[in-house]
């Protein structure tokens, strides 16, 4: 009884005693939390979030139903357009720039195109429903963001890994549908994440299909605009204490891809990729380091709008990159960002003969043969905070390009082919290695001197690398130069051995208002560019027929000449109606004026957007969703007189969108181009698809209207 | 003459056993407080006074405590405050923002002001040197702060320091379920140090705080 006792009273105090402890571990004083908001502009000057512009996952599902071209979805955008390709190959330009001085990344790792006509655009491996966001940052970008760009970076990133937070497993997704009624088009995606806590794996797959499409007005239809793809990719995340750790892998399928304004459509592309990431957190700073290999093979010839005829061609292109980045706080004021990284494209590029024909073979034609272009680049940045209100980015970059190509050989050496011939032996008896030290730097200030006001000053100086097509394509004969060239203008592009690297100055600012409670904003962004030795093209020769006949088409080669880009855009939003959570209306509006000059010729630039206005009525109430566009765009009546480029009136186009969101499902329906008005796409090019059936050379037209539905469901 | 009964001693052991789950569980759910800063040297230790008759308006544990209809009746409650020893006064706790001036000094629930325990052994003066504390403490994790980090969660970071300002230790107290951010946000706490001086005086117990960082 006693030892009982006894022992009740050692447990009694026992368990007293472990009372203290308990509360001891409840004295911990809580502070008040700290908010690290990433929309705070100067604690991410890094990615210049004034200048800069993003676009989020729900401004992509808006327009997801009526385009499969991730390139035109950034024409919402200000200062952004796209040079029309295919269907879901359009080019972007940033403030004038075009694609090959942009650097596009995916997933953060970059993608070269691997055709002579720029098919197979990075953006074209990309789906709308499947990315989460994209960011565009014009020149002033800071070196960090990535080199052999003058232009800005393109960035897009599909969703991040998501881990389950409860304990359980996480199981998440999209799935979607459109119908598009011009084009009779059609497709569908998937995406789904199935994960724990420290797993996480996602599938995310595609298909789409449409045919051609027709123009507004009377204008008809437009040949070569039809297209298939279907995408495909598994990524997986882990989790560790060591870090995140990534793999994703995908393949990529295009059965054919017409081009209205390339003399061929692509009849076949096929891309696989492998990409890993690691992203890793230490007491001293951060890792990132990223490794992908691309494998594309890409095909041309003509499908039906431009038959009867072959010629077949083909590319080849195998692209490994590798990046490591360090972070690397060194006081609460400041950090140095470093990094360095490893990009090597191999690219084969070739004609077989065509049976039959005098002119095409009985040699393949190699246009290209195992070109490499390797790139190795290094920066340091030192970022600053010096107060809340100021920020300071500071960097500079070196890039080592060394290029190289094998010799060439043309379909035969008979008169048919003698311009070629003669192109081929001069093209063989040079050494084509190439090597450019590109240096780069950039500054980046950002002021908000008070709530609500954003300033962001930047300078920077870029350097680009001319691309294989630039300086190894060779070809002199009408046919085989108007092979080569992406600028949809029907001509015939030849290379350049002797180009130089381009060479830009840039400044820009910006200035954003904001007022409270997303009230209103106001956004202002003027800029000025000034590259030395732009590559731009000067005249050879008119091209003839094969009866010696006058085509409206000339032939030109590159060459480094002088060129200045100026502008300025706008943008901003009012806030008409505030009904409380997922209920308001709001216009929003943007503005974009540029200006680009060819300063050796002293004439206007190719392809240059003339000033556009968008507005847009949204408006949200309960599960109801409407909203109305209008988008005047002016006459662009500064043309390239070089590339024959023709004037395109002023227009404006209306759509109207409808969507319903019930529980987890939303059904859209939209009717794009309402009043069907016919125009001619400013940045479109010549209509060559609809010139061989027709003997009409014509520009491309803008799509008429369609009424596009979408169906998407989210779990 | 003692009591053998079986029953009785059980009863009285359970109910001991249910005084002290009740009061651990009390101390589990009470939000954090600031402790005791002067004074004497006990540790500071929440004490929910198990008194009966309270208003209607008390706070909820003691509430429970009543529902339970155990506590108040047994001289285990008076067993409790000895063995917890210090019979230190409940302060009236602060929200986890201070957001409001220093001053508002309403009690929060869960903590009972009790006036039966004893004087405050919180003069004025002392409260606003520990706030000006805290604020200093604050204020230079917040400089500190990560930056443009993309990505959203909230991470709960428990850290000690010295009578130095140096930081003994820092951990993760509740995790985002990302583990980047886990450590992005207790490498900025890492990289604040050195921590400003604390008040003299103020005991070693006292210097363990929490903070939350919130990435949006």
């Amino acid at each position: 009884m006693n030892s009982k006792i006894t022992s009740l009273r050692i447990l009694l105090a026992a368990s007293s005693a472990l009372l203290p402890l308990a509360a001891h571990a409840q004295e911990a004083t809580m502070l008040p939390p700290v908010e690290a908001d990433a929309a705070n502009p100067t604690d991410s000057v890094s990615t210049a979030p004034v200048t800069g512009r993003e676009l989020r996952r729900d401004d992509i599902r808006r327009r997801q139903n009526s385009t499969s071209d991730t390139g035109d979805l950034l024409r919402q955008l200000p200062g952004v357009s796209a040079n029309s390709g295919g269907g879901f190959s359009s080019m972007p330009v940033v403030r004038g720039l075009t694609e090959q001085r942009l650097r596009i990344t995916v997933d953060g790792s970059p993608i070269d195109f691997a055709c002579p006509n720029d098919m197979n655009s990075p953006l074209s491996y990309t789906v709308p429903q499947t990315i989460q966001s994209i960011k565009v940052v014009p020149g002033v970008a800071p070196v960090s963001m990535g080199g052999d760009n003058i232009g800005g970076v393109i960035a897009v990133e599909s969703a991040g890994p998501r881990f389950a937070t409860d304990g359980g497993m996480l199981v998440t997704g999209e799935l979607s549908t459109f119908y598009r009624s011009n084009g009779d088009g059609f497709g569908g995606s998937a995406q789904v994440t199935l994960a724990n806590a420290n797993l996480s794996a996602t599938y995310a797959g595609s298909y789409t299909e449409v045919r051609q499409y027709k123009a507004g007005g009377d204008l008809g239809l437009v040949r070569s605009t039809e297209y298939a793809k279907t995408d495909h990719a598994l990524a997986l995340a882990l989790q560790t204490d060591a870090g995140l750790f990534r793999l994703k892998g995908g393949y990529h399928f295009s059965p054919y891809e017409g081009f209205a304004n390339q003399a061929m459509d692509m009849v076949s592309n096929k891309s696989w990729f492998v990409n890993a990431r690691y992203d890793g957190e230490f007491d001293w700073g951060s890792v990132k380091f990223t490794a992908d290999y691309r494998d594309t093979d890409h095909e041309m010839n003509f499908l039906e709008d431009k038959l009867p005829g072959s010629m077949p061609m083909n590319t080849e292109v195998h692209t490994f990159s590798t990046a490591l980045k360090l972070d690397l706080p060194v006081s609460s004021r400041d950090k140095i960002r470093l990094g360095g990284e490893y990009h090597h494209q191999w690219l084969n590029d070739y004609w077989p003969p065509v049976s039959g024909n005098m002119m095409m073979g009985p040699n393949t034609f190699v246009n290209i043969n195992a070109a490499h272009r390797k790139r190795l680049g290094a920066f340091a940045e030192w970022e600053a905070h010096w107060s809340d209100r100021l920020s300071s980015v500071v960097g500079a970059r070196l890039d080592h390009v060394t290029m190289n190509a094998g010799q060439v050989q043309p379909y035969s050496t008979t008169m048919m082919n003698m311009d070629d011939a003669m192109a081929a032996t001069a093209f063989n008896a040079v050494d084509h290695a190439r090597t450019d030290n590109n240096w780069s730097a950039s500054a980046l200030v950002s002021y908000a001197p008070t709530e609500g006001v954003a300033i962001e000053l930047g300078y920077a100086h870029k350097t680009r690398s001319p691309n294989i097509y630039e300086r190894y394509t060779w070809g002199r004969g009408a046919m085989s130069s108007r092979m080569i060239g992406w600028y949809g203008d029907g001509n015939g592009y030849v290379g350049n051995l002797n180009l130089k690297p381009e060479r830009a100055d840039t400044i820009g600012a910006a200035v954003e208002f904001k007022g409270a409670d997303d009230a209103w904003s106001l956004r202002l962004s003027p800029y000025y560019t000034h590259v030395d030795d732009y590559i731009d093209a000067v005249f050879v020769r008119n091209l003839t027929n094969m009866m010696g006949m006058p085509t409206p088409f000339v032939q030109l080669q590159f060459a480094n000449q002088r060129a200045e880009f100026y502008g300025v855009d706008l943008s901003g939003h009012i806030a008409l109606w505030n009904g409380g959570k997922d209920a308001g209306t709001r216009l929003s509006g943007s503005l974009s004026w540029g200006h680009g000059q060819n300063l050796s010729d002293k004439a206007p630039l190719y392809h240059q957007m003339p000033l556009n206005v968008k507005v847009a009525l949204d408006h949200r109430q309960g599960p109801l969703e409407a909203g109305i566009d209008l988008e005047w765009v002016a006459e662009k009546n500064r043309v390239d007189v070089t590339r024959n480029e023709l004037v395109t009136k002023s227009y404006a186009l209306v759509n109207l969108r409808l969507a319903y969101n019930l529980g987890p499902v939303k059904l859209s329906v939209e009717a794009e181009n309402l009043f069907d008005k016919g125009y001619n796409l400013p940045l479109g090019g010549m209509s060559l698809g609809d010139y061989k059936a027709t003997g009409v050379l014509r520009q491309v037209p803008g799509r008429g209207r369609s009424v596009n539905f979408g169906l998407s469901a989210s779990f | 003459m003692r009591s053998d009964l079986p029953v009785a001693r059980l009863l009285a052991f359970g109910g001991s056993l249910a005084v002290h789950l009740l009061v651990i569980a009390a101390v589990a759910t009470l939000p954090d407080h600031r402790s005791e800063p002067y004074g004497d040297h006990s540790p500071a230790l929440t004490v929910v006074s198990l008194e009966p008759v309270r208003p209607a308006a008390k706070p909820t544990p003691v509430r429970k405590a009543e529902e339970l209809g155990t506590s108040s009746k047994l001289p285990s409650s008076t067993l409790t405050k000895r063995v917890l020893g210090n019979e230190a006064p409940v302060e009236s706790g602060k929200s986890s923002a201070i957001s409001s001036p220093p001053e508002s000094e309403k009690p929060q629930k869960g903590v009972v002001p009790d006036q039966d325990v004893g004087p405050s052994h919180f003069g004025d003066d002392s409260d606003k040197t520990l706030r000006a504390y805290e604020v200093a403490l604050w204020r230079k994790i917040d400089a500190n702060r990560p930056r443009g980090i993309n990505l959203s969660g909230s991470v709960l970071v428990a850290f000690k320091l010295s009578s130095d300002g140096e930081l003994l230790f820092a951990n993760i107290s509740q995790t985002s379920g990302n583990v980047l951010l886990d450590k992005i946000a207790l490498r900025s706490v890492r990289l604040t140090a050195p921590f400003p001086r604390p008040p003299k005086g103020m005991p070693d117990a006292a210097l363990a705080f929490k903070i939350s960082i919130n990435f949006r």
